[in-house]
């Protein structure tokens, strides 16, 4: 009899050892939440790169920049537009709050952005956690610059948000250009240029007639490229 | 720990090999801005092709003859350099020209209206070359038609005068169909002993086309 009940002990033993495992979770700590209000979810847990980015750049969006504010966005209910950055603005003093204040916005721009119009807290229930926002939902009277007819840069611009050729691509549209020139990231750009300008130019004895040859093919330079890190500059 | 289990972590590693990457900021140095403020924003990064060329010629840092007496960038008639300019760099001549103000169509300065254009005008060379519009605009002016008819045409990128500008001031490429007339055609006639010439004309066509590269 005692042997039975110390092999049946054995026994239940043998298979506690592999049936509890399952039983239990999976992860230490799977049962210990953060608190998600007052933005009690710690970004930098994953995002430690954007983080450091964050931290180390010095210049806009980084906790220490005081330079340059944004006079016009309105991120949430409490600061009122224009305010002069700091937790007033951002909604904190920590680097966390950061990425609340931006992925968390409400879109301002009102046509094709990505982001609802209203505040956050109209869309909490709608999108989970953060937005994959635009630049241009902060910074919306950059829009209607880059499509001022005297803007420079209108057709860079205007081509990658037009650009139907990589939606895939997990960018935003509108972010395209302004990561180029505004961040660190490294730009590669090949070059394709008009080699000549063209004029049709008549004389009919009376005087001369001047015009843009629109029709020439202008010739076309060699593509040059070039392959430049953001932190070259 | 059952197979099922370590199955199981394989299967969630797996899965969050591709899905986190979404989550996460497409490049590197996304979240890290330059400061604009003091020209910061790096302009050579894409446009290393206009700053090799800028490396030569008026406009170049190494200029030091011919001074625009004219423009009023911050002093009228500043004698070049950084005073001008607003700083010993070529990334400076960027600035210096696609943010100074247009007093051609005396839309202001830059300060004025960098709320309008982000970053960067289109300018007339007129903008800052002010006198020249009313020097090629005068009657014995050899290039006046070439001048002022390109001034009325646009091909939607180049500004103003400015088509006029780069083929004799730049080193781009030059082609140009010249249609002239092949013949001077008038009457002359004499009557009473006196000799009296009519009208002249020019007929016919003579087409050339040459190609020059800068």
């Amino acid at each position: 009899m005692k042997n039975k009940v110390l092999l049946l002990s054995v026994a239940v033993v043998a298979v506690g050892l592999f049936a509890l495992p399952s039983a239990l979770s999976m992860f230490a700590g799977q049962h210990s939440w953060y608190d998600p209000k007052d933005n009690g979810i710690p970004c930098a847990k994953c995002h430690f790169l954007e983080r450091e980015e964050l931290a180390a750049s010095g210049g806009p969006h980084d906790p220490d920049y005081t330079e340059i504010l944004n006079m016009s966005a309105k991120y949430n209910v409490t600061a009122s537009s224009g305010s002069a950055g700091g937790a007033a603005f951002w909604g904190g003093n920590d680097i966390n709050d950061r990425c609340f204040g931006c992925h968390q916005t409400a879109g301002s721009k009102e046509s094709g952005g990505s982001v609802p119009l209203g505040s956050w807290a109209d869309h909490n229930d709608t999108v989970h956690a953060a937005y994959a926002v635009l630049c241009i939902d902060c910074h919306t009277w950059v829009d209607d610059e880059l499509t001022d007819d005297s803007a420079a840069h209108r057709w860079f611009y205007e081509d990658l948000v037009n650009d139907t050729g990589a939606q895939n691509l997990a960018l935003q549209n509108e972010n395209r250009a302004c990561l180029g020139c505004h961040t660190h990231v490294g730009v590669n750009l090949t070059w394709e240029r008009n080699e000549f300008v063209s004029y049709n130019v008549t004389c009919d004895g009376t005087g001369y007639n001047v015009e843009w040859n629109e029709s020439d093919s202008l010739g076309r330079n060699t593509s040059r490229f070039n392959s430049s890190s953001g932190w070259d500059w | 720990m059952s197979a099922r289990t370590i199955l199981l972590c394989f299967a969630v590693i797996a899965i969050g090999m591709f899905m986190l990457p979404q989550t996460l900021s497409m490049f590197s140095g996304q979240h890290s801005w330059y400061d604009p403020k003091d020209e910061g924003i790096p302009c050579e990064k894409c446009h290393f092709l206009e700053m090799a060329e800028l490396a030569s010629g008026p406009h170049s840092l190494l200029y030091s003859e011919l001074y625009n007496g004219s423009a009023n960038y911050s002093t009228q008639g500043q004698v070049g350099g950084a005073a001008f300019w607003g700083g010993d760099t070529t990334h400076h001549r960027c600035h210096g020209c696609h943010q100074v103000g247009s007093n051609v169509s005396g839309e202001g300065e830059w300060d004025g209206r960098n709320d309008t254009i982000h970053a960067a005008a289109t300018i007339a060379c007129t903008d800052c070359h002010p006198w020249v519009d009313e020097a090629l605009d005068e009657d014995v002016s050899a290039h006046r038609e070439f001048y002022d008819n390109l001034n009325l045409t646009g091909d939607g990128r180049l500004l103003g005068s400015n088509e006029a500008c780069i083929g004799c001031h730049t080193s781009s490429g030059v082609n140009v169909s010249w249609t002239r007339s092949a013949s001077i055609t008038f009457a002359a006639d004499k009557q009473d002993g006196e000799w009296q010439v009519g009208g002249m004309n020019a007929t016919g066509n003579n087409a050339t086309f040459i190609s020059t590269g800068g």
